[in-house]
């Protein structure tokens, strides 16, 4: 019997709008969770599978040794499409001419994403190629080497104990990668001839790759086979997430902050539903206990009400689901005609998610208000005052703080993150609460002289102190964490607009002769052209440290794989294998911090400044004495500072700078980089002719995926923060919505006495006025403080006081909770009084 | 005796001390008898009301209804005599406002599981001349009607004791009168003992008994003095 009650309350109650509220925030909380989730997870893997060219494969497994042909056959059956890759460095002859060039060999179906793209001559029209590659006896050049070996189509360039066909000019390969300057020019050749090349001897540098593409579980189960059998000191598994490319790094801060707001939205909808949970719970107070009276027994009230939240969440976290997948439905739609391309459907996970944190807030925070119900005297019927026990409101504390906190956890997976943010979240709202009490304090003072509807308002303010700083509390929040996203949003669009700006560096020279330094600047000089400071280079290679040589068998190909070698003899260190490009300079280069020591000034005794992972990878430190060997000639120096290297700033950046005297007796050439419009392109020619020796690095196509997926990016941040947006107003309203309750009374006694409408509705909208300019004050300031913990911890930048805000913040929060406020009141007013006070009994 | 007490008291205490609202009380009430308590506001006759129905319990003394002492009894217990027993009439009638008025008079017959209740509520409603407006809501409804439909409901369980709560005090006089004429011809007609807490002297005259309430002590008086 007391299901059909319990489901007879709950028609009649949603038929009559009296459980619009609660609903509505859990269809919020379910909405704005999924369509979230769903959003971010098609969206990133639309970017990865987009970003994924910048590999030309979703994984790459490299090793320094062959790869088993067992784990190919185990990828194929997998329905993986693979692709074999060879890269190592060898000497090109043409003409009596020879250069070190880096050599790849590759099979069919490379690249496995994005594609290759060559021309006819060195700087013309580049097409596309598709389903291609160098043919038996053919390669495919690079155009620095035309000018380096002053090659030209047609010519016969000879790799080890073979000649080939010099086809086509490469022009871009998508997986060039963004280590430009420290690469010597490729060469690609048909992975079958590699062996007739005869370069491939036990003990050569080679390191062998292959390509992998599929769909994400299909790489995950590939992985899950074969991690056992990788080797970290020889096999390295590669996303494009990892490293540290300029993508990469944009990649994940995007992703941290989809999930950093995703979760603020969360934790939003869940104060949604917990404000909307008490009060449905004090709705219920008479209804108990006219039950009570009439006879129900404990269990029957237990039983009626535990169905009817039920109910009325199931229905609600149906709608949710619901709508959540329409609106991102339609922003999927939208993002995709923006953006050209498809994006790939999500898996069950988004809507477990997000009917889980429907249910766990709608059960969590009633919890507590629902056992005060159940326990409502039957005797309310005679004393309307009586609102049962309240001994166990600790309970009730402890349960939202752990609904909280599980659903950030369940939600982001990691507990690093969530804690932070709860343990950030509990002092925000323990010093909200005290400021919050000390604002209406001082307000009520401020108040006693002002006219009559100010005057009703701050009465009210005061009166109802206990219970508006928690209401403020909610205001406060809401308002902050939008804030917080909205600045967050700023900070990281304005970072990549720094990082690329429209001028942003698009070719690199190297090989610049010291004699034609002058002579190069001048003619940039002459075209207008900005370019960077010319960088001295001098190869060499590092050979012990504090005297114990380095162990150095890796190949030059891969930097980042460096970082996974393990070093078998705790005294010997892993070397880089390669010759690194050594720099000096006077001046530390821009975009470039001292972690640790001090840059030398004037000082002119020998030393060098290392780069912080260089240095930790190694395990060196300050006052280490690092062997260096330079075309023979070996010399010894301190380390006397480390440096963070931004190696996003698309300029040339260092592992070794040495101040000036240690190295400037060296031979040296120069590199830079500088900005070039595309329509400008054809000067090139011109510029350059004169010095043939100097070789030119064409980053635009890099520069333009970069640009298309930080756009894409953009795009994802800009839903998220409306979806944040709605759930912040709903709190708000919410909130409004049960003060408005609370309120009714006396204004209902108000109107009676004869008080004018808008001598009410002002008083009310001046009430929520100050509370609502208090908490954009209060939320300003958590938010700032937020903000600076999470740009110096969590993004990696600068912190900067956001003074904007804190007008945005009060005057934001005041127009928003007063609009809000007068809105509630206006219906109640609008009533006439017998009306309301029939209601009221 | 349907309903006894002795030395029943009710006492609170305060920051002046202990108060007592009910000095001890013995009363005896024999089943069909109706009884009227009357007396200034806040003389304790709603308390008093309140542990004669089990709703709250008395600091000292006993209550039982059909020999039953509710004192022995745990809420759960007495939640078990007011299904069986009692029937309740407010004064501001207390219907719940998310259910029709068919559904409110089924309510208490539903939670002590009768399998006809709404049958009984129809017939119910249809005696208290509301059988043409079953569906609607409490406020879709004047205060008589409201008041009507209350008593719908006190009855449906044919409690052994009604306890009404001022249950015109809401209503204009005009309306009180029906109110009160529809409640003592149902009640006359089911024998059912009434209870009445009013501070209307012509409403209590129509009552078998009269006890006058004063700052917490009862007295009986003649039904014509009152």
């Amino acid at each position: 019997m007391w299901h059909k009650i319990s489901w007879r309350l709950l028609r009649h109650e949603l038929k009559r709008g009296e459980l619009t509220i609660m609903a509505a925030a859990i269809v919020l909380s379910v909405t704005a969770v999924l369509s979230l989730s769903l959003f971010t997870e098609r969206l990133q893997s639309g970017l990865l599978a987009r970003s994924a060219e910048f590999l030309a494969a979703d994984r790459v497994l490299s090793s320094r040794r062959p790869i088993a042909d067992d784990w190919l056959q185990q990828a194929q059956q997998r329905d993986l499409k693979t692709a074999n890759r060879v890269v190592f460095n060898s000497m090109a002859f043409a003409k009596d001419n020879l250069a070190l060039v880096d050599i790849k060999a590759v099979s069919d179906g490379y690249p496995l994403r994005g594609s290759l793209r060559t021309a006819s001559e060195p700087f013309g029209e580049e097409t596309t190629v598709i389903n291609q590659l160098p043919g038996e006896g053919e390669a495919w050049v690079a155009a620095a080497l035309f000018q380096e070996l002053n090659l030209q189509v047609g010519d016969t360039l000879e790799i080890g104990q073979s000649q080939f066909e010099v086809s086509r000019v490469l022009t871009y390969e998508p997986d060039v990668g963004f280590s430009v300057f420290t690469d010597s020019p490729n060469v690609l050749i048909n992975y079958n001839q590699l062996e007739q090349t005869g370069l491939i001897q036990p003990g050569s540098r080679v390191r062998y790759n292959v390509l992998f593409a599929g769909t994400a579980d299909q790489l995950d189960g590939y992985y899950e086979w074969l991690a056992p059998q990788l080797n970290d000191d020889t096999h390295n598994w590669r996303s494009i997430e990892d490293g540290d490319s300029p993508l990469a790094r944009s990649l994940q801060r995007a992703e941290r902050f989809m999930l950093l707001a995703s979760l603020l939205g969360v934790v939003l909808a869940a104060t949604a539903v917990a404000v909307a949970a008490q009060r449905y719970c004090q709705r219920n107070y008479d209804v108990v206990a006219i039950f009570k009276t009439l006879g129900a027994d404990r269990r029957q009230i237990q039983r009626i009400f535990i169905l009817h939240l039920l109910l009325l969440t199931f229905i609600s976290i149906g709608v949710g689901l619901l709508l959540g997948w329409i609106l991102q439905a339609q922003v999927i739609e939208f993002v995709a005609s923006q953006l050209g391309a498809e994006l790939p459907a999500a898996g069950l996970k988004p809507y477990v998610l997000a009917s889980a944190t429907g249910l766990v807030s709608a059960v969590m925070f009633t919890l507590y208000p629902l056992l005060r119900l159940i326990a409502i005297p039957p005797l309310r019927v005679l004393n309307r005052e009586l609102t049962g026990t309240d001994k166990l409101r600790w309970l009730h504390w402890i349960a939202s703080a752990g609904t909280i906190y599980a659903l950030l956890l369940i939600y982001s997976q990691q507990w690093l993150l969530s804690t932070a943010l709860f343990a950030g979240g509990a002092v925000a709202a323990v010093l909200l609460l005290a400021v919050g009490r000390f604002f209406i304090r001082a307000s009520r003072q401020a108040g006693m002289q002002a006219g009559s509807a100010w005057r009703l308002a701050m009465a009210g303010l005061q009166r109802r102190a206990q219970a508006n700083s928690v209401q403020m509390l909610s205001f406060s929040t809401a308002i902050m964490l939008l804030l917080l996203v909205l600045a967050l949003r700023n900070e990281l669009l304005a970072d990549w607009e720094r990082q690329l700006p429209d001028d942003a560096p698009n070719y690199f020279i190297v090989n610049v002769a010291p004699d034609d330094v002058d002579q190069l600047e001048q003619r940039f000089a002459a075209r207008d052209i900005e370019s960077n400071d010319m960088y001295p280079v001098v190869p060499g290679r590092m050979t012990a440290v504090n005297g114990v040589p380095v162990r150095d068998e890796v190949t030059k190909e891969d930097g980042g794989d460096e970082a996974n070698t393990q070093t078998n003899n705790a005294e010997q260190r892993e070397g880089f294998g390669r010759e690194l490009s050594l720099t000096w300079r006077d001046d530390l280069p821009p975009n470039n911090t001292i972690l640790a020591g001090e840059w030398w000034g004037d000082n002119p005794q020998p030393q060098v400044s290392v780069e912080e992972e260089v240095a930790e990878r190694m395990r060196l430190s300050i006052g280490d004495e690092l062997e260096f060997n330079i075309g023979g000639n070996t010399f010894t120096v301190p380390v006397t500072s480390i440096r963070k290297v931004n190696w996003g700033s698309l300029q040339p950046n260092f592992f070794m700078i040495f101040n000036t005297s240690t190295l400037e007796d060296f031979p040296a050439t120069f590199i830079s980089s500088f900005n070039l419009p595309e329509e400008r392109k054809s000067e090139l020619y011109e510029l350059f002719k004169p010095f043939p020796e100097v070789s030119l690095i064409d980053l635009d196509a890099i520069m333009q995926q970069l640009r298309e997926v930080i756009d894409q990016v953009s795009i994802a941040i800009a839903f998220v923060l409306v979806l944040v947006l709605i759930a912040g107003v709903l709190v708000l309203l919410a909130q409004v919505q049960a003060s408005m309750e609370e309120r009714q009374q006396e204004l209902v006694i108000l109107r009676t006495l004869g008080a004018p409408a808008k001598l009410l509705s002002r008083s009310v909208t001046y009430e929520f006025l100050i509370l609502g300019a208090i908490s954009g004050l209060i939320a300003t300031l958590a938010m700032e403080l937020s903000l600076w913990i999470l740009q110096t911890q969590v993004f990696e930048m600068a912190a900067t006081i956001h003074w904007r805000f804190w007008l945005v913040g009060p005057v934001a929060g005041a127009i928003v909770v007063g609009t809000l406020g007068r809105l509630a009141c206006a219906r109640l007013v609008r009533r006439n009084t017998a009306q309301l006070i029939r209601k009221l009994a | 005796m349907l309903i006894q007490t002795t030395q029943l008291e009710k006492k609170v205490t305060t920051q002046d001390g202990i108060l007592h609202i009910l000095q001890p009380i013995d009363l005896s009430i024999e089943a069909g008898q109706t009884v009227a308590i009357v007396g200034a506001s806040g003389s304790g006759k709603s308390t008093l009301l309140s542990l004669l129905a089990g709703l709250d319990l008395a600091s000292d003394g006993d209550v039982s209804i059909d020999n039953v002492n509710l004192g022995d009894l745990d809420e759960e217990q007495r939640a078990k005599v007011r299904a069986e027993k009692i029937g309740f009439i407010f004064q501001s009638f207390l219907l719940i406002p998310s259910l029709t008025a068919l559904e409110n008079v089924m309510l208490p017959a539903e939670l002590a599981g009768h399998k006809n209740a709404e049958q009984q509520a129809r017939e119910l409603l249809t005696k208290v001349g509301l059988g043409e407006r079953l569906k609607h809501y409490p406020n879709q409804l004047s205060g008589g009607e409201q008041q009507r439909v209350a008593i719908a409901r006190a009855f449906i369980g044919t409690p052994k004791i009604l306890f009404a709560d001022e249950p015109t005090g809401n209503l204009d006089a005009t309306t009180g009168h029906k109110v009160e004429d529809l409640l003592f011809d149902m009640n006359k007609e089911s024998g059912t003992t009434l209870v009445m807490v009013t501070h209307d002297a012509e409403l209590a005259k129509r009552c078998q008994r009269i006890l006058k309430m004063d700052a917490g002590r009862l007295t009986e008086v003649s039904n014509d003095v009152a």
